[in-house]
């Protein structure tokens, strides 16, 4: 598995290529702790269009990197899930915790929304 | 031998003792001028002193440790100054206190330097004695027996002086006896590079005295007033060939010696670089401590190329932790690494070198990997030496060997760690297992017109899948609940531990009848204050409410159970549910927390099942999924709860092949029965 971390404007995308299993859960934490951590504010979008599976310990991560983004004020979108990979969110119920979109203008939309809502 | 020190030191005395009696006796004579020369008196005495005194001294020394040739050496020089010392202060006493000038002081200045050469020279015998048991050769061994005898016997020319030609034939004999034994100096060759330094300073210092003395005594007068048996004493056949044979010996040992130093021979260092690989190996081959092995490979690299300074680097990931170090310490590490950095040649060749850092103390800094037989490079290990230009090219190759032989044996320290660790998991594995069977129901009750079957598959790692059923018998309620803790091992177990008490506590029947989504949001409310913040659990709990033919279910991130409807054939997943728990807290979770009820009627099927099912790949990387799953159940649903159980389990396992679980996976039947 790869992690691409990219900046664009002032939100953070972070893209995991591959499956997120036990193992390679440990970079994908390692990667969303690194933004957490050095950014003020941070929007993370996730873009799961090249996300192929994604296990418990890997959806960990997200959970639990989900309360300190939000307390920094910031937020975390997913976009571009792939099938399989939302199914599972759905059924985990995190699609009423996080925001789940199709692309990622609309990801960096909702995160405009939640920027001016502060 | 303490007894055989301390006749040694008895017959020392005795002797002395003889040699002033044979003075006080030499002393009177001549004041009385009473010049009875024919008297055996002074020969007697002379031939027990020079005998007992050459036997009893030898044996001392021959018995004294064989192997430290060159301290032996170093005693032989410390007694040869002293003696030189005392012969030339006797010698030089006239010349401060002019009333010694008297005839017995001269007769007895020349017969004491007589016994001090004597006393030299025999000590001289042995300790070249303990030189050629080097040779480790029966013969020569049996030659220098010949010669020590031959040596000894020559002491009775004093009775015979006028044996002239004997004497010279004699002498001849013993000239060529003692140049063989001195033709090859083997100790030479056990001698370190450092001893051998020392040695051809002993050599030369020991020569210097023997030949100072020698000389010395050759031209003291002789006295006029002495007797004549001792005349020419110096020249008798035992102190000519015990000096020559010593002389010749520590000549050509000296020659040997600055041969070899200047040479440093291959073979010599082969055999060093032998005996220090040997005793490298014995060293490890009981120790798998990491941190000992790499201290025991610095000690071995300095010791081999003498460099003052040094230590060991192993790479963990990407910092490099300095294990092992010698007179240096972390700080003046990072900084000569810094200064050197980029003056490193390598020029294909094992190690990286610099000749000269222009760092004062720290000139030739020597560089080796220590790497895994697939050429890993796991660490490495840094010489230094204050001079420049120092390890020669032989040195350089020697630490790579070491370097290489510590790779060895640290892979397989690593791999014994990695196998004990592995074990420990392995073990928490089986109490995990233990506690999982123990946690399942033992008997699963099959209250009308229910039929239940359930499976659990384990995988390798034991995951937190979790089912209970308790049957409610005075509402005529079965309770039923399926869970899964994410995380494997130990940890989830716990949680699987803590989620079971809760679940009995919930349908506890002395308690009020809970429906399933207080259940869940009452388990939230519980477990998610204490647990960690990547877990979470995916319920669903259930309630087969028999007496009105309903089910109503509360699902909390856990899969979508699958419903068989038998009116219309068809089966779907009932999607309706919530959020996992421990995601979060209180009303969002709450609100999002739905209770699902289904009427079922006769032959209707309920499968559920955890991920681990749904996700089992097959060689491709496809995940099992629901559809086939669903197509499955269509299919033999018109079985029982046994038939249907195997049916699926046997099209997983077809699709699956051979490729191994990565996750355990439970499965549930539950049938309506006519």
């Amino acid at each position: 598995m790869n992690i691409k971390t990219t900046t664009e404007s002032s939100f953070v995308i972070i893209k995991p290529i591959g499956e997120v299993d036990a193992y390679s859960s440990i970079d994908l934490d390692n990667a969303v702790s690194d933004v957490v951590k050095n950014y003020e504010r941070p929007y993370i979008i996730l873009d799961g269009s090249e996300l192929t599976y994604i296990s418990s310990a890997g959806i960990g991560v997200f959970i639990t990197y989900l309360e300190p983004i939000r307390k920094k004020k910031g937020d975390l979108v997913f976009a571009n899930l792939r099938k399989e990979v939302q199914y599972i969110f759905s059924v985990l119920g995190l699609d009423k915790l996080v925001i789940i979109t199709d692309s990622i203008s609309v990801a960096k939309e909702k995160l405009n929304h939640v920027k001016e809502s502060i | 031998m303490q007894r055989k020190k301390w006749l040694s030191h008895t017959v020392l005395i005795i002797t002395l003792f003889l040699w002033i009696t044979m003075f006080i006796m030499l002393e009177r004579d001549m004041r009385l001028l009473e010049v009875s020369y024919e008297q055996d008196r002074y020969r007697i005495l002379l031939f027990f002193s020079l005998n007992t005194l050459y036997y009893y001294l030898g044996q001392f020394i021959v018995s004294s440790k064989r192997s430290e040739t060159t301290r032996q050496l170093y005693r032989f020089l410390i007694l040869g100054v002293l003696l030189l010392f005392t012969h030339l202060a006797v010698q030089n006493l006239p010349k401060i206190f002019p009333e010694l000038k008297i005839p017995f002081y001269i007769s007895f200045t020349y017969l004491f330097n007589l016994g001090i050469l004597s006393l030299f020279l025999i000590y001289g015998n042995f300790t070249v004695r303990a030189f050629l048991l080097k040779n480790k050769n029966p013969i020569y061994d049996s030659i220098w027996k010949f010669f020590i005898l031959w040596l000894f016997l020559s002491i009775f020319f004093v009775f015979v002086p006028n044996w002239i030609w004997i004497q010279r034939i004699y002498l001849a004999i013993g000239i060529i006896t003692a140049t063989y034994l001195a033709s090859t100096p083997k100790w030479i060759a056990y001698l370190t590079q450092q001893e051998k330094r020392f040695a051809i300073f002993y050599v030369l210092g020991v020569l210097s005295v023997v030949i100072l003395l020698w000389l010395s005594i050759q031209l003291y007068p002789i006295p006029k007033y002495l007797p004549d048996i001792f005349k020419e004493s110096q020249n008798n056949v035992f102190f000519v060939l015990s000096f020559y044979f010593i002389s010749i010996y520590l000549l050509i040992s000296f020659a040997a010696l600055s041969i070899n130093i200047l040479l440093s021979s291959v073979a010599e260092q082969r055999y060093n670089l032998w005996s220090n690989m040997q005793e490298f190996s014995y060293l490890l081959q009981q120790d798998f401590n990491t941190r000992s092995i790499y201290e025991k490979l610095l000690k071995i690299c300095i010791e081999t190329t003498q460099a003052k300074i040094g230590w060991v680097e192993m790479y963990h990931g990407t910092d490099i932790v300095t294990e092992a170090m010698h007179n240096i310490d972390v700080p003046t590490i990072k900084q000569i690494k810094q200064l050197t950095e980029k003056k490193f040649i390598s020029l294909l060749k094992p190690y990286r070198y610099i000749a000269n850092t222009e760092i004062r103390g720290f000139r030739t800094i020597l560089s080796v990997y220590i790497t895994l037989h697939d050429k890993k490079k796991i660490g490495t290990i840094y010489l230094v030496s204050p001079i420049a230009d120092d390890f020669e090219e032989d040195d350089r190759n020697t630490v790579v060997m070491f370097a290489k032989q510590a790779g060895i044996i640290l892979e397989t320290a690593f791999l014994l760690q990695e196998s004990v660790e592995n074990q420990k998991y392995q073990e928490e594995i089986s109490i995990t297992k233990k506690v999982h069977q123990r946690l399942l129901p033992k008997s699963i009750p099959q209250p009308y017109p229910l039929q239940i079957s359930a499976y659990q598959k384990y995988a390798e790692l034991v995951g937190g899948d979790l089912y209970d059923f308790y049957y409610d018998k005075n509402r005529n309620i079965l309770n039923f609940c399926v869970g899964d803790v994410s995380g494997k091992g130990a940890s989830a177990a716990f949680y699987m531990v803590e989620l079971k008490g809760i679940y009995q506590t919930l349908c506890y029947p002395e308690n009020a009848l809970l429906l399933p989504n207080k259940m869940v949001e009452i388990t939230n409310e519980l477990l998610t204050k204490g647990m960690e913040s990547h877990v979470f659990i995916t319920l669903l709990y259930a309630q087969f409410h028999l007496n009105e033919n309903k089910l109503y279910f509360a699902r909390a991130g856990h899969t979508t159970p699958l419903y068989y409807n038998a009116n219309t054939q068809q089966a779907r997943y009932l999607h309706e549910g919530g959020l996992a728990i421990g995601l979060i807290k209180g009303d969002l979770f709450n609100e999002n927390n739905v209770l699902c009820n289904i009427e079922y009627s006769k032959n209707d099927v309920f499968v559920f099942y955890s991920d681990g099912l749904t996700e089992a790949q097959n060689p491709e990387g496809e995940c099992y999924g629901l559809e086939r799953l669903q197509k499955v159940l269509t299919e033999h649903a018109n079985k029982d709860v046994y038939a249907i159980e195997y049916a699926i389990l046997q099209d997983v396992y077809k699709f699956k092949e051979n490729t191994t679980l990565s996750d355990d996976f439970t499965l549930q039947v539950i049938k309506i029965q006519e």
